[in-house]
């Protein structure tokens, strides 16, 4: 172990991060509600909207492995119940999903909820009923998009069975392409392959040999490259995908440059920009470096300890 | 072209390009090969008459990278080249290259890897001993490892062999790592003689998970037009038997 860090030294640092990062979204969620009269075919998704369905990714992550302690665990459950309170307790995805039968986040995001032990009946049999239309399935996305779909659907209970090998291979990650091509979007693009191939790590078995072995040998580097020029969401979101692995293959050296980032209020700065004096804009900032560190955290703590997720499998 | 106002540090760095550029032009000068534009064997009947000793820096930089297209493709070594290989040595004696404490190893065994070369052209060279190569031993910190590798890369020829040789054939993955870092990093000078390494590898049939042909074509087209570099990415290419591209 390089960095002079023991594994269990590792571990602490991820807990402590992520921990932190969560008590700092909880602290702060006031914050990003969505706006009152937020109708269902708005646009700016970005600004409330998908930003609480990663909240309730992160959160309902926190219960399924249940590493965390007392005091995380509640405040999970209460990020949670928050963010479904924005969505009207459902009411808001499913009238999105209605309005709108071929877009893809209504379920995307009320999967998040269900993993948390969450249901909404009307929208289940809606799934259920479009989960059955060939035009569903045949929506033009992006590969890893088209995985983030399958994760969700299975997740969600559906019983639409993907080929995920197939999904799996056309995406940028199944070509096992040249390592020193790669960029920023697309280093956020491959994270994604692997994170809804394995649902966030909870079956590290699911990734293909080929791309398990791909990633072994080059997500070292990629965190390398990216801690350099301290774009910590992306390493954050590089330390998911090495939790995702059945061996994790990343030393100390990327989590202790989150811990140099993180400030004592939790805040994890996505880049190393300066960090806005008002509250509420370096939220909005950086709620998501919030979220990948949660996750991050969990996931890397959760299958060291060796525990098995809920099974989600459908 | 004569430089009116050069420093001593640009006329060393034309130096060095100007030697790895003819040294480009010996490996690539083979039938039905195309020497690109500006790396043509120099034309004796229009070459300006220069300083004799003009070449010496870059004869002692490049070291036995300026000997590797003789080395690889066989062709002997004309004798004033062999004399001003001798002449840079003595002219630039190792304790005049900047090296700190720190450095000076490195120094020695790129000093070994050049006198070791020109032996096979007869001349016999006294040079210090390098030591066991302790300072590549440990690559688990594959990062600063592989820049070690690559300031070590003109040892990476045919025919050299040591304890150098053994930790790059024992660490395949810590090279391969070092070089797509020094790709992303936009390091093409470094990602160059990494590549040398792999390149010895791959003709020695070691295995990596990594396409050279393409990273030297790459290195190529992106690497800022450093002659010194080109040659590095051509001497791997010969090593491994790549086809031309």
């Amino acid at each position: 172990m390089t960095g002079g860090l023991a594994r269990g030294d590792v571990l602490k640092t991820a807990h402590t991060i992520g921990s932190r990062a969560l008590r700092w979204l909880h602290d702060n969620a006031r914050f990003g509600p969505l706006p009152t009269h937020t109708v269902v075919d708005f646009n700016d998704q970005d600004s409330a909207y998908k930003p609480l369905g990663e909240m309730a990714l992160a959160c309902s992550l926190v219960l399924r492995e249940g590493v965390a302690g007392p005091g995380d665990l509640a405040a999970a459950r209460a990020l949670v119940e928050f963010a479904w309170g924005q969505f009207r307790d459902g009411d808001f995805l499913y009238e999105r999903q209605v309005r709108h039968p071929l877009v893809t986040d209504p379920l995307e995001t009320y999967a998040h909820f269900v993993r948390a032990g969450i249901r909404h009946e009307r929208m289940d049999r809606l799934l259920a009923h479009l989960s059955e239309l060939r035009s569903v399935h045949a929506i033009e996305m992006m590969p890893n998009r088209r995985l983030a779909v399958a994760n969700a659907s299975r997740v969600a209970g559906l019983t639409h069975r993907p080929d995920w090998p197939a999904l799996a291979a056309d995406t940028w990650l199944g070509m096992t392409p040249e390592p020193w091509v790669i960029d920023w979007m697309t280093a956020y693009h491959m994270t994604h392959a692997v994170f809804h191939i394995t649902d966030w790590g909870a079956h590290p078995e699911l990734l293909p040999t080929e791309i398990r072995d791909y990633l072994r040998v080059w997500l070292p580097v990629w965190v390398d490259v990216w801690a350099e020029v301290a774009q910590y969401d992306l390493v954050g979101e590089l330390l998911i995908v090495d939790a995702c692995l059945a061996e994790p293959v990343c030393d100390a050296q990327g989590w202790q440059t989150l811990a140099a980032a993180q400030h004592p209020s939790g805040l994890l700065p996505r880049d190393a920009d300066p960090v806005d004096e008002d509250p509420e804009r370096a939220f909005k900032d950086h709620e998501h470096t919030a979220v990948v560190a949660i996750v991050a955290g969990t996931v890397t703590l959760a299958r060291s300890l060796g525990t098995a997720p809920a099974p989600t499998l459908g | 072209m004569p430089f009116a106002d050069t420093s001593p540090h640009e006329d060393y760095t034309a130096a060095v390009e100007r030697v790895a550029g003819r040294a480009l032009g010996v490996l690539m000068d083979a039938e039905g090969t195309v020497v690109p534009a500006g790396f043509a064997p120099a034309d004796p009947r229009l070459a300006e008459p220069h300083d004799p000793d003009a070449d010496l820096p870059g004869l002692r930089v490049l070291g036995s990278d300026a000997l590797a297209p003789h080395v690889l493709r066989g062709t002997p070594l004309p004798t004033d080249q062999v004399e001003a290989a001798a002449r840079a040595f003595a002219v630039f004696p190792p304790d005049t290259l900047g090296a700190s404490p720190e450095t000076a190893w490195i120094i020695t065994w790129r000093d070994w890897a050049t006198a070791h070369t020109l032996t096979r052209f007869g001349l016999a060279m006294d040079v210090p001993t390098p030591g066991d190569g302790a300072q590549v031993a440990d690559a688990s910190t594959w990062q600063s490892w592989s820049v070690r590798m690559a300031q070590l890369s003109s040892l990476a020829l045919p025919g050299l062999d040591g304890p150098i040789h053994a930790a790059a054939r024992r660490n395949a993955e810590s090279l391969a790592r070092g070089v797509v870092r020094a790709m992303l990093r936009r390091d093409y000078r470094t990602a160059a003689r990494i590549a040398r390494w792999l390149a010895l590898l791959a003709a020695d049939g070691v295995a990596f998970p990594l396409e050279l042909d393409p990273l030297l074509r790459h290195v190529r087209l992106f690497g800022g037009g450093s002659t010194r570099t080109v040659l590095d990415t051509r001497i791997a290419q010969h090593v491994t038997g790549l086809e031309d591209s």
